[in-house]
């Protein structure tokens, strides 16, 4: 297909993207040259313009926005500016996607064999023999069951993972030039996503194709890219080799995502404790689901002052067991204890000293402050309420946990969606404080943020829990922030715990298969930095 | 919160996968029609004749003798216990027994079955012609969205939903039959042992008016759910992938939007069900819905009784017809939404 | 918008829903078209020079100098019996629809209360109720009790409590599971305060667009039972339209002033109502 080997795969021209309403620029123009076999890392926050970027080489530019100038070739072939035509037949075969979120990109109605057949046939490959063989080929080579029943699934029927197999395969199906790769491990857990990039560089050796991989995560690129492009506003800003990027990478913001990774070689510091003292306690806590149980008879101590981590990926039940500790979950047997006292289960029945005693930061900042109320109002409510204080007092209350957690007091007066998601997290992070809880359970509240926020926030909670003696239940499926954060660490796999210790000992000798895993996959992406 | 979703997630696909045969499907959705047919039974007894208050007197009206009263007081068997009365009437309308009528005397089942005819004639000639056309015009536009059918189709929406019925049946008999141009029959009126659909000319009317009121929320519904699918990730991904557009219109759009169509469409089968009852007015069709008014009219509490009977139920046969159909024509619905 | 610092945008959703749609031509239309009917409605018994029973002249006349709109099928003025119609027509209308819509929400909300299982059963039997033609209901109350007005806004309200229960649950149970009601609990508010403060303000917008869904319902259903012989007072437009369609032919003013009225009314209505909804989901658009 390739005129020569060494010809690049695609070229994109001066390309210039802006919004058609306003005429702002998401790319001012841009100039990329993707060499033949290289994987390409794309790194960006939200709205730096990665995946516009990568979708152009696909010819596509989402609706609302509009190609002002510029060209892009794949292959040689047109697909953005003049002497473009039939696009239909250079997308899935000279050049092909793999989107974010394959649960919603599988087609519902058809079975994953249909799904790779379909683009086969679209690209002229009609014989249903080739068609069956060259998917059976694929399937086996993303490593997923290679039988005919798998073929005759639905994509309901298949994992996470699994789906995201699938939509590789079909990447893969015609030899492409170029493999556009948007996210396509957000949503995956740790380990899952270590699998996915493998096959990813090894379906790259394999068939010779390009592959430009879109991330926000830098060290996931890190680990596997030949090469890294850091995006922002629309602008390369850096173009390095990724085994170098540590040392090459110049650009301020470059030097600040690779300061805002959680740094793996400090543990956090350890800390006075007064023997037997401990702030939290589950005593055998077993959680359910009507008839399902979520978690089994997990015990957990958290000591006066220190930060336990609870890790486990999604499914493992560390969420529900939050919940529990918070009584927002209250269908369980077994004991939750806060200085040594049994906290009834629901939150309704705990007395107001029980409830200030724990507070919770939910995930999804935005989702956890009434939208009718603005934040200043919530933070004061929790003032009032818990702190017992008038209202004049509350409010001033909330204004200093307000300007402590880093905002100003003007941004008290707005209403939730009017805040950045980070913005919204401390803003929930200060209606905890203003009650001025002992213990402070923390629901994955980094996951939903933009990276270089996340580490604002970490380094925010840390401080606190220095200067307030806060004790914290730090949820996580992260490994390697759980050891900066915190001095123990609890891993929790289908609702049992399966390794509990320092997390020192926890990530240097972990005893359990599982863990292993985990800190394996966590530590293939830290060699190669 | 994400452990939650997980949880429940899985128990609902296993629940559903155990559920899953279509004769299973069937033999739930039958058992809870018969359910809902007995709930339904019980409130038209109960409005009818067992509240408190006395329905000969209303019937009668307060010029009736003592003796005319004490008749239709035995032939309702008011003199009974509620229950006893409950049971009788509800197991003759099983043996599809419904009394007899207590201005003509004559069994109800009689008056009933050759109007149910002609009202289940009216609502599939309407729903022949409105599914498939619906069906048309909700994708077509949904091609489109912010183009020339999109627009009108959301404007005929906005003025046909807002007018009851009777008023679009006016508008069309002043239209066609009477003022501007007459060229049909303004009346449905049959003679003798003439049937309804003998002659098609007095159908047109009725049949439009329903198609009419009927058709802006089902092709709206279908416009909605073809858009919403055309700009989903799926589709996204199929056309990056190269596939042909009207594939994607026909193999990847169309099967994912016809599940939550369905749901409207059998929506809108009951709705014609009830839409039939101004409509026959309207145009003196004689079907269930004039017959019902008329018996109204003269608080003949036996036929009232009966016809309500058959019309709940035809409502629901025709739900559960639909929805079954949904079901089972885009299995894969279901499961996406656990 | 990252850092922490940069300040939070004010934009416009926080215009009121009022600002927004007098914004929007297609609400001002309709909020024109619905006030050019209900006002001459109200007003009208008192501006009718005659009684609206009296027999003014010949049946089915055209329009002339004394009857501006003609005779109807008996002979009485057309115009008087207009104005003398509407007032207990959108009297009885927009009284149903407020005891409807508040019964259903109470119901609704209820049932989002109630624990999961007894919910669904409940939620169940309701949806029962929505896929029984309304009118039905409406006629077998009729035919008991009689078409008085107590009666008619009691069946029109009735045939609102299904739909709107349903409505008012899912949005119920959809706020109550959030994460901002669960926060309102572990910083100790009551269970009360909770559904004053947190609950009902977010539920409110859904129910608001419900009332304007169920108004308009509660007039077309209203008019077809009226249209059906069904009336209280026997001058409602809908009676009008029957009394007068068999004279379409000579006299068609005396069905379409009716139908026209109505149709104005009723698509000002949806105009307004679309708006509304169109306003709040600006408003909460995030």
């Amino acid at each position: 297909m390739t005129p020569t080997a060494d010809a690049p795969r695609a070229e994109i021209r001066d390309l210039r993207i802006v919004v058609r309403a306003s005429g702002e620029a998401v790319v001012p123009g841009i100039d990329l040259t993707v060499e033949a076999g290289r994987i390409v890392g794309l790194a960006g926050e939200t709205g730096s313009g990665k995946s516009t970027l990568g979708l152009s080489l696909l010819g596509y530019v989402a609706p609302g926005l509009d190609v002002r100038a510029g060209t892009v070739r794949v292959n040689g072939q047109p697909v953005v500016g003049e002497g473009v035509q039939n696009l239909r037949s250079v997308r899935g075969r000279t050049v092909s996607y793999v989107p974010q979120d394959p649960s919603s990109a599988l087609n519902p109605s058809l079975r994953v064999g249909d799904i790779v057949r379909e683009v086969m046939a679209a690209h002229g490959v009609l014989d249903r023999g080739a068609q069956r063989r060259r998917a059976q080929e694929l399937f086996s080579a993303v490593g997923l069951p290679a039988d005919a029943s798998f073929h005759r699934r639905y994509p309901h029927e298949l994992s996470g993972g699994q789906k995201q197999r699938v939509a590789i395969a079909v990447a893969f199906a015609l030899d492409p030039a170029v493999v556009v790769m948007d996210e396509p491990t957000t949503g995956l857990d740790v380990s899952t996503t270590r699998k996915v990039v493998s096959l990813v560089r090894e379906m790259s050796a394999r068939t010779g194709s390009s592959v430009v991989f879109v991330s926000h995560d830098l060290r996931l690129l890190m680990s596997f890219a030949d090469r890294i492009l850091v995006m922002r506003g629309g602008e390369i800003v850096e173009d390095v080799p990724a085994s170098r990027f540590a040392e090459a990478a110049t650009h301020p913001y470059s030097r600040k995502l690779l300061a805002s990774l959680p740094d793996t070689t400090t543990l956090a510091p350890r800390r006075y404790r007064r023997a037997g003292t401990y702030a939290l306690e589950l005593a055998a806590v077993s959680a359910r689901y009507g008839k399902t149980t979520a978690t089994h008879a997990v015990s957990l101590r958290v000591p006066t002052g220190e930060c336990l981590a609870l890790v486990g990926e999604s499914g493992s039940g560390k969420t529900t067991l939050a919940r529990c500790v918070a009584g927002f979950h209250s269908d369980y047997d077994g004991d939750v204890l806060v200085a040594d006292a049994v906290l009834p289960r629901a939150v309704e029945r705990r007395a107001l000293a029980q409830r200030r005693a724990v507070q919770y930061v939910f995930q999804n900042p935005h989702a956890s402050l009434n939208p009718r109320r603005s934040v200043g109002d919530s933070v004061a409510l929790a003032a009032a309420t818990l702190g017992g204080l008038p209202r004049r007092q509350a409010w001033s209350r909330a204004r200093e946990m307000v300007e402590r957690v880093g905002l100003r007091a003007d941004h008290m007066v707005a209403l939730p969606h009017e805040l950045s998601g980070g913005q919204c997290q401390r803003m929930a992070l200060a209606r905890a404080l203003a009650a001025q809880p002992d213990v402070l359970v923390c629901d994955e509240v980094t996951s939903s943020l933009d990276v270089s926020v996340q580490a604002g926030i970490v380094d925010l909670l840390q401080d606190l829990q220095k200067e307030r003696r806060l004790s914290m239940l730090f949820i996580t499926h992260d490994l390697t922030l759980a050891r900066v954060v915190a001095e123990n660490t609890a891993v929790l796999l289908d609702g049992t715990v399966v390794e509990y210790g320092d997390s020192q000992s926890v990530l240097q000798a972990p005893r359990h298969d599982y863990t292993r895993r985990l800190v394996e996959a966590a530590q293939a992406t830290h060699d190669q930095m | 919160m994400l452990k939650e979703k997980t949880t429940r997630g899985r128990a609902r696909t296993r629940r559903e996968a155990s559920t899953g045969w279509p004769a299973r499907l069937v033999l739930r959705r039958l058992i809870t029609a018969a359910a809902i047919l007995l709930v339904v039974s019980l409130v038209v007894f109960f409005l009818t004749q067992a509240l408190p208050g006395d329905v000969v007197h209303q019937i009668l009206g307060q010029t009736a003798t003592d003796e005319q009263i004490a008749r239709l007081r035995a032939e309702l068997g008011l003199d009974r216990p509620l229950v006893a009365q409950y049971l009788d009437w509800f197991s003759g309308i099983l043996r599809l027994d419904f009394g007899t009528s207590l201005t003509s005397g004559t069994p109800v089942a009689d008056l009933v079955g050759d109007r149910m005819a002609a009202t289940l004639v009216l609502v599939a000639v309407t729903a022949a012609i409105l599914l498939p056309v619906a069906f048309t015009l909700g994708t077509l536009a949904a091609r489109r969205p912010g183009g020339v059918l999109d627009h009108l189709v959301s404007g005929a929406a906005t003025v046909l939903l807002s007018l009851p019925e009777f008023v679009v049946g006016i508008l069309l008999v002043l239209l066609l039959a009477t003022n501007i141009w007459p060229v049909l029959p303004p009346t449905s009126v049959v003679s003798g042992n003439q049937r309804v659909w003998d002659d098609p000319r007095l159908m047109v009317l009725p049949v439009l008016t329903l198609v009419l009121t009927a058709m802006p929320y089902l092709t709206e519904s279908v416009k909605t759910a073809v858009r919403d699918e055309l700009a989903s990730d799926h589709i996204r991904w199929a056309r990056l992938s190269g596939i042909g557009e009207r594939r994607i219109l026909l193999r990847h759009a169309l099967p994912n939007a016809v599940g939550p169509s369905l749901q409207v469409s059998a929506m809108t089968l009951t709705y014609l069900l009830g839409g039939t009852v101004t409509i026959e007015v309207v145009f003196a069709y004689p079907g269930l819905g004039s017959a019902l008014v008329s018996a109204v009219a003269d608080r003949d509490v036996t036929v009232v009784q009966g016809i309500v009977m058959v019309v709940a139920a035809l409502s629901l046969l025709l739900y559960l017809l639909v929805d079954l159909l949904g079901a089972l024509a885009a299995p894969r619905s279901k499961g996406r939404a656990g | 918008m990252n850092a922490a610092n940069s300040t939070p945008v004010h934009d416009d959703r926080r215009t009121t829903v009022v600002a927004r749609m007098l914004r929007d031509p297609r609400s001002v239309l309709g909020t024109v078209a619905v006030v050019l009917v209900v006002v001459p409605a109200v007003v009208g018994p008192h501006l009718a020079t005659r009684d609206p029973e009296e027999f003014a002249g010949a049946p089915l006349l055209g329009p002339a100098a004394g009857h501006l709109l003609g005779t109807d099928i008996l002979g009485r003025d057309v115009l008087t019996r207009l104005l003398a119609g509407g007032q207990t027509f959108i009297i009885q209308g927009a009284l149903a629809t407020l005891i409807g819509v508040t019964l259903g929400a109470g119901v609704g909300i209820a049932m989002a209360m109630l624990s999961r299982r007894a919910s669904e059963l409940l939620l169940s039997v309701n949806d029962t109720f929505i896929v029984i033609p309304q009118i039905l209901v409406s006629l077998l109350v009729i035919t008991r009790f009689g078409a008085t007005p107590p009666v008619l806004v009691a069946v029109v309200a009735l045939s609102h409590v299904a739909h709107t229960a349903r409505v008012a649950r899912a949005a119920t149970s959809h706020v109550a599971s959030s994460d901002y009601v669960l926060a309102a609990a572990g910083i100790g508010l009551s269970r009360r305060r909770i559904a004053a403060h947190e609950l009902l303000p977010n539920v409110l917008p859904v129910l608001l667009v419900e009332l304007g869904v169920r108004l308009a319902a509660s007039f077309v259903l209203l008019a077809s039972l009226n249209f059906l012989g069904f009336g209280s007072s026997g001058l409602e437009w809908g009676r009008m339209i029957e009394e007068n369609k068999g004279g379409l032919a000579v006299q068609p003013l005396a069905v379409m002033a009716p139908v026209l009225v109505m149709a104005v009314f009723l698509i000002g209505m949806n105009l307004v109502r679309d708006g509304a909804s169109r306003a709040l989901a600006a408003r909460s658009a995030r």
